[in-house]
C-alpha cells in the first residue's frame, strides 16, 4: 500500500525531469531528420535555392537501382562479420581483464588505446601494414592469397577494412562488457562455488544472463556502425578495387557530394534507416524477457 | 540543487554568447564609391581550398593591405572545403570570396548563380585570352582563373642516366624506356591505383591527348548515337592504359598515393605520372632526389600536348555585402606585378598575362604550353558523376585487363550518369 | 578444478600478450612516425626514429592559435559531456522505471531509440539550415548538438543498465523522506557511476576526435576551430604533410588517455558501490 502511494507522488517529478531531454532531442535531432525526409521527396542538389518536389520518384528509382542492391549485399555481409568479431573479441577481453590477472590496469589501458587513434592515422597505418608487412607474413606461411597486397584483391579487400574496423571498434564494447561484469552479484559466484560449479557452468548460468542487456547494446551499436560504415571504407580502400568494397554509406556519400543529387541520397539513407531500424527492433523483441529482471 | 543552478547558469551563458556571435558579420558595408585605392573598406572572408598555399596567401594579403589598409581580409582554409562551402550555401552565409579548381562539383555553384558575373570587370583583361576563353560558362566569366596545373611524367634523373635513357618523346619511346628499366630490375612506373582520383586523372588526360575529347563522345553515347565499344579513340586509350600498367607494380591496385610517392622518392620506381602538385611532395620526401618532369608523350612527338586545368580561381559571392572590397582584392591579385610575386612563391603556371614562372622542373611543359600545344582536360564538359563512373571502370580495367568489358562499362556508366543530370 | 584454473589463467595471459602485440604495433608506429622528418618517414615507415626528433611537435604547438584550438576543443568537450551526463540519467531513470507500465515512457524510449538508426547524411544539411536559422553556428550550438546527438545511444545504454539495478535503495530512501530529486542525485547517481564513466569515456572521445560536425558548424571563423579541424589542415586533396599530422594526432591522444585512466577508476569503483546490491 505504502509503496503504491509513494510511486504516485513521484510521478510528476519523473515526468518533468524527462522534458529537457525530450525538448532538446526533438528540436535539434528529430526536426532535422524530418527535414531530411522531406528532401528525399525532392530533386534538391544540396546547394541550390530552388528544387522541385518529386514525390516518391527517388524511391521508385532506388528500387530499380542495381548498384544500390549490390552495396546492400556487401554491407550486410560486412556487418555480420563486424558484429561477430566485435562481440567475441570484446567479451573475451572483458572476461580476461575481469579475471584477476596481474597488471590489469596496464592491460586495460592498452586495450583501450585503439579507440583514441584518429581514423586518418588508423587508415594510414593499416594500409602500410597490408602493403609491406602482410605479404611477408603470407610468404612466410606460404599462403599465396596473402603474398600480394590484400587491398588489391577484390575478394580480400573487405577483410582489410574489417580488420582495421574491429581493431578500433572493440574498445568501447569491452568497457561495456566490463561494466556489465561488475554488475553481477559476487555472492552468486560464491554460492556456485559452494555447489561445485565449473567455470563454464558459472559463465553460462550466471554471467551470461546478466550480460544480455549489454549484448543487446553492443549488438545494436555495432549494427548501426556496420550498416552505415563509410569512413573506414573511404580511408582504407576508397570503395575499390573496382567498386568491390562499396558500402551503402559510401554510395550515399558519393551521390550526395560528388554527384550532387542530395534528394536521391537522402532517399538512400531513409532506406538504410529502415533496414537498421527493422533489424534492431526484431533483436530488441527477441531478447526481451531473456534478461535477468531485478 | 547546486548542479541544477550550474546548468541554468550554463544555459544562460550559452544563450548570451550565441547572441553575441551572430551580430558580427554585418559590419562594414561597401558604402564607398569608386574603386580608388584607400577608399574601399570592409571585411572580406576568403574560403581557400588549397591549404598548401596558406602562407603564400597570407603574404599576399599583407601586401594587399599596404595598399588597402581599410579592408580586413580573413583567410579561412579548412581541410575539406567542399563540405564547408555546401554548409555555407545552405546556411545562406556564403564567404565573400571562394576559391576552387576547375571541376564539376565546384562549377555547380557557378551554374546555380552563387557568383557574380565578372565578364565586364576591367581586371579580367589581365587574364590570358586562352584561359579567359576556356573558363567561360554559358559565354560568361564568373571567376578569375589564376593559376593552372599541368600533367606530366616525373622521372628520376639519376636512374635515367645510369641506364642511359633519353627523355621519351613518343609513347613508343616511353614503352622502350620502360622495357629497359624493367630489364634492369627497376619498377618503371609507380602507380597509386588504390586512389580513384589518380586513375581518373590519367584517364581523362589520355582521352584529351589521344582523341581530343571535348565531351561530345559521352553526349552521343547518352543520346544513343554512339558507343564506346565502337569508338577507336576510346579503345586506344584503354589499350595505352593497360600497356602503361604492364610497367607498374604488380599489385598497384593496393598502392595508395603516399606509398607510390615513397616508392618513387626512394628510387624503387623510376617514374610517376602526376600533375604539378606532386613536385613539392616529392621534394619534401627526398630533398636530395634528382627529379625532373617531361610532358606525357603522344603517339608522335608532334602530337604531344600538355593537359592543363585551372587550379586556382577566385569567385565573388552574389550575396556578399562587401562586393566592392572583394572585387578590389581580385583586381589587386590580377595585377601582373602582384601575380608575378605570387608565382615566384608558388611556382605553378600563371594565367595572368606577362607573368613568367621559372620552376626548372616544369620548363619542358611550359615550353609546349606557350607554343600552344596544350589542351584543357575534358572532365569539365562531362555530366557531374561521369568522373566517378570513369574512375571505377578504369580500376576494374586494371584489375581485369579486359578492354571490351571496360568499354561496355563506359557505355553503361554514361547512361547512368547522364540520365541523372 | 585446479588444473582448469591453470588453463584459464594461461589462456588469459597468452590472450593479453597477443592483444598487446596487435595493439602495440600500430601504437608504436604512430608515436615513432611523429618523431621523424618527412624524409625518414618516406624512407622507412617502420624503423625507429633516427634521433629523438621533436621538431614536429614543436612545429605543431608553435602554429598560431594552437592553444586557442586546444581551448575550443576542451570547452566543447567538457560542456558537451557535462550536458550529456546531466541529461542522460534525468531522462533514462524515469524511462527505465516506468516503461513497462506507462505508455508515455515507452513512447519516449522508442522515440529516442529511433535516433540511433538515423544515418548522419539524412540530417547533415538540415542541421546546418536549422542551426543557421537559430543563430547557433558557434561552439555553443555545437555543444547542444552533441548533447542531443549522444542522447539516443546513451539513453539506450543507460536504460539497459538501470534495469539491472535493484529498486530497494530508492524505495528505502523514499520511505526515509528523501525527495525524488534527492534520491536521484544522492542514491541513484552513485549507483550509475560505472555506466556514467563508460558514457563519459565514449562521448569525450567522440567529441574530441569528431571532425564532421565542427566542420559543418564552426567553419565561419578560424577562431572557432577545434583540434580536428586544425589537424586536417595538414591535408588537402592532393597533398598531405604526414609527419606533422602524426605529431598533431599524437599530441591529441594524451588528454584522452588521461581521461580514460581517471574514468576507469570509476568503472572499477562500481565494484565497491555495487556492494549494496541485494
Amino acid at each position: 500500500m505504502k509503496k503504491k502511494f509513494l510511486l504516485r507522488e513521484d510521478t510528476l517529478t519523473d515526468f518533468i525531469i524527462t522534458l529537457p531531454g525530450l525538448f532538446l532531442y526533438t528540436l535539434l535531432f528529430m526536426v532535422p531528420v524530418v527535414m531530411g525526409f522531406f528532401y528525399s521527396l525532392t530533386d534538391w542538389n544540396g546547394i541550390s535555392k530552388k528544387f522541385n518536389i518529386v514525390g516518391f520518384a527517388n524511391y521508385a528509382a532506388l528500387m530499380k537501382d542495381t548498384r544500390f542492391a549490390g552495396t546492400v549485399r556487401f554491407t550486410v555481409y560486412y556487418t555480420v562479420l563486424l558484429i561477430i568479431g566485435v562481440v567475441v573479441i570484446s567479451l573475451t577481453t572483458a572476461l580476461v581483464l575481469n579475471s584477476r590477472i596481474k597488471g590489469g590496469n596496464f592491460f586495460r589501458a592498452v586495450f583501450f588505446f585503439p579507440a583514441v587513434l584518429s581514423l586518418m592515422t588508423v587508415g594510414l597505418i593499416f594500409k602500410e601494414l597490408y602493403y609491406r608487412v602482410l605479404p611477408l607474413v603470407g610468404e612466410w606461411l606460404n599462403i599465396p592469397a596473402l603474398q600480394t597486397n590484400i587491398l588489391a584483391n577484390e575478394d580480400l579487400a573487405i577483410y582489410g577494412i574489417l580488420f582495421a574496423n574491429i581493431w578500433t571498434a572493440c574498445a568501447i564494447p569491452t568497457l561495456l562488457f566490463y561494466a556489465g561484469l561488475k554488475n553481477v552479484p559476487a555472492d552468486l559466484y560464491e554460492a556456485a562455488d559452494i555447489d561445485g560449479a565449473t567455470a563454464f557452468q558459472k559463465f553460462r548460468r550466471i554471467t551470461l544472463p546478466f550480460l544480455i542487456p549489454t549484448f543487446s547494446m553492443v549488438f545494436i551499436l555495432q549494427l548501426k556502425l556496420g550498416l552505415s560504415v563509410f569512413d573506414y571504407v573511404l580511408s582504407i580502400t576508397g570503395g575499390g578495387p573496382g567498386g568491390a568494397t562499396e558500402s551503402i554509406g559510401t554510395i550515399i556519400y558519393n551521390t550526395a557530394f560528388t554527384d550532387r543529387r542530395f534528394g536521391y541520397a537522402t532517399a538512400e539513407s531513409v532506406v538504410l534507416f529502415l533496414i537498421i531500424a527493422v533489424i534492431s527492433l526484431i533483436q530488441v523483441r527477441m531478447t526481451r524477457g531473456k534478461e535477468v529482471t531485478v | 540543487m547546486k548542479r541544477f543552478l550550474a546548468l541554468i547558469l550554463c544555459v544562460a551563458l550559452c544563450l548570451s554568447l550565441a547572441a553575441c556571435g551572430s551580430g558580427s558579420s554585418a559590419s562594414g558595408g561597401g558604402s564607398s564609391t569608386g574603386t580608388q585605392e584607400g577608399t574601399v573598406s570592409g571585411e572580406i572572408e576568403i574560403l581557400l581550398h588549397k591549404v598548401e598555399i596558406n602562407e603564400i596567401m597570407n603574404t599576399m594579403i599583407a601586401e594587399f593591405n599596404k595598399e588597402y589598409p581599410d579592408v580586413k581580409v580573413v583567410l579561412n582554409a579548412p581541410g575539406d572545403t567542399s563540405t564547408v562551402l555546401q554548409a555555407r550555401a545552405v546556411a545562406n552565409d556564403m564567404p565573400d570570396i571562394v576559391t576552387f579548381t576547375y571541376n564539376n562539383s565546384d562549377l555547380a555553384y557557378v551554374r546555380d548563380g552563387f557568383y557574380l558575373d565578372l565578364t565586364d570587370q576591367a581586371f579580367m583583361q589581365n587574364v590570358t585570352d586562352s584561359a579567359l576563353e576556356s573558363n567561360k560558362i554559358d559565354g560568361k566569366n564568373y571567376y578569375l582563373p589564376y593559376i593552372s596545373n599541368a600533367y606530366g611524367v616525373y622521372y628520376n634523373v639519376d636512374i635515367f642516366e645510369a641506364n642511359d635513357i633519353a627523355i621519351p618523346t613518343t609513347l613508343d619511346e616511353l614503352y622502350a624506356a620502360c622495357e629497359k628499366l624493367q630489364a634492369a630490375g627497376i619498377t618503371p612506373i609507380a602507380f597509386s591505383d588504390q586512389e580513384l582520383w589518380t586513375l581518373g586523372h590519367l584517364g581523362d588526360r589520355l582521352m584529351g591527348l589521344i582523341f581530343d575529347d571535348d565531351g561530345t563522345l559521352f553526349e552521343e553515347i547518352a543520346a544513343g548515337e554512339a558507343s564506346a565499344t565502337e569508338h577507336e579513340g576510346m579503345r586506344e586509350v584503354a589499350e595505352i592504359y593497360l600497356k602503361l600498367h604492364e610497367y607498374g607494380q604488380p599489385d598497384s591496385l593496393g598502392v595508395g598515393y603516399e606509398q607510390a610517392i615513397s616508392a618513387f622518392a626512394n628510387g624503387e620506381a623510376a617514374m610517376m605520372l602526376q600533375g604539378t602538385w606532386l613536385l613539392s611532395l616529392v621534394k619534401s620526401a627526398n630533398p636530395e632526389m634528382n627529379v625532373d618532369v617531361f610532358p606525357l608523350p603522344g603517339r608522335t612527338a608532334d602530337e604531344t600536348r600538355v593537359g592543363i586545368n585551372m587550379d586556382l580561381g577566385f569567385a565573388v559571392s552574389e550575396s556578399s555585402e562587401n562586393q566592392e572590397a572583394a572585387l578590389a582584392f581580385l583586381s589587386w591579385m590580377s595585377d601582373p606585378e602582384n601575380a608575378q610575386m605570387f608565382a615566384d612563391m608558388e611556382g605553378s603556371t600563371s594565367l595572368i598575362k606577362g607573368v613568367e614562372v621559372a620552376t626548372p622542373e616544369f620548363a619542358k611543359m611550359s615550353e609546349l604550353i606557350s607554343a600552344g600545344k596544350s589542351f584543357v582536360i575534358p572532365r569539365g564538359y562531362w555530366a557531374p558523376s561521369m568522373v566517378n563512373e570513369l574512375q571505377n571502370a578504369l580500376q576494374r580495367l586494371v584489375s581485369s585487363k579486359d578492354v571490351d568489358q571496360f568499354l561496355q562499362e563506359i557505355d553503361e556508366g554514361v547512361k547512368v550518369a547522364y540520365a541523372q543530370s | 578444478m585446479k588444473r582448469k584454473g591453470l588453463v584459464l589463467r594461461t589462456f588469459s595471459y597468452v590472450y593479453v600478450l597477443i592483444g598487446c602485440l596487435l595493439i602495440g604495433g600500430p601504437m608504436y608506429l604512430t608515436v615513432a612516425n611523429a618523431m621523424k622528418d618527412t624524409q625518414q618517414f618516406t624512407n622507412n615507415f617502420f624503423a625507429l626514429p633516427e634521433s629523438f626528433y621533436l621538431e614536429n611537435f614543436i612545429n605543431v604547438i608553435s602554429k598560431a592559435n594552437y592553444f586557442r584550438y586546444v581551448f575550443n576543443s576542451a570547452f566543447v568537450m567538457v560542456a558537451g559531456v557535462a550536458l550529456i551526463l546531466l541529461l542522460v540519467p534525468l531522462t533514462a531513470f524515469p524511462v527505465a522505471r516506468h516503461m513497462r507500465t506507462k505508455r508515455y515512457y515507452r513512447f519516449l524510449y522508442y522515440f529516442i531509440l529511433l535516433g540511433i538508426f538515423v544515418p548522419f547524411q539524412v540530417k547533415m544539411l538540415p542541421i546546418v539550415k536549422l542551426m543557421a536559422s537559430l543563430k547557433l553556428m558557434n561552439p555553443v550550438g555545437l555543444v547542444l548538438l552533441y548533447g542531443c546527438g549522444a542522447l539516443c545511444q546513451d539513453i539506450f545504454l543507460m536504460v539497459g543498465y538501470i534495469q539491472t539495478l535493484p529498486r530497494d535503495l530508492e524505495e528505502a530512501a523514499a520511505i526515509d523522506g528523501c525527495t525524488r530529486l534527492g534520491t536521484m542525485f544522492r542514491i541513484v547517481y552513485p549507483l550509475l557511476s560505472p555506466m556514467l564513466a563508460t558514457i563519459l569515456i565514449k562521448d569525450a572521445l567522440w567529441i574530441w576526435n569528431d571532425f564532421q560536425m565542427p566542420l559543418l558548424i564552426l567553419n565561419v571563423s578560424t577562431d572557432y576551430w577545434t583540434l580536428p579541424l586544425f589537424q586536417y589542415n595538414f591535408k588537402s586533396t592532393y597533398s598531405v604533410d604526414f609527419t606533422m599530422a602524426f605529431a598533431a594526432f599524437t599530441l591529441s591522444i594524451l588528454p584522452m588517455m588521461l581521461i580514460f585512466l581517471v574514468a576507469q577508476k570509476k568503472i572499477m569503483g562500481g565494484l565497491t558501490s555495487g556492494a549494496v546490491k541485494s
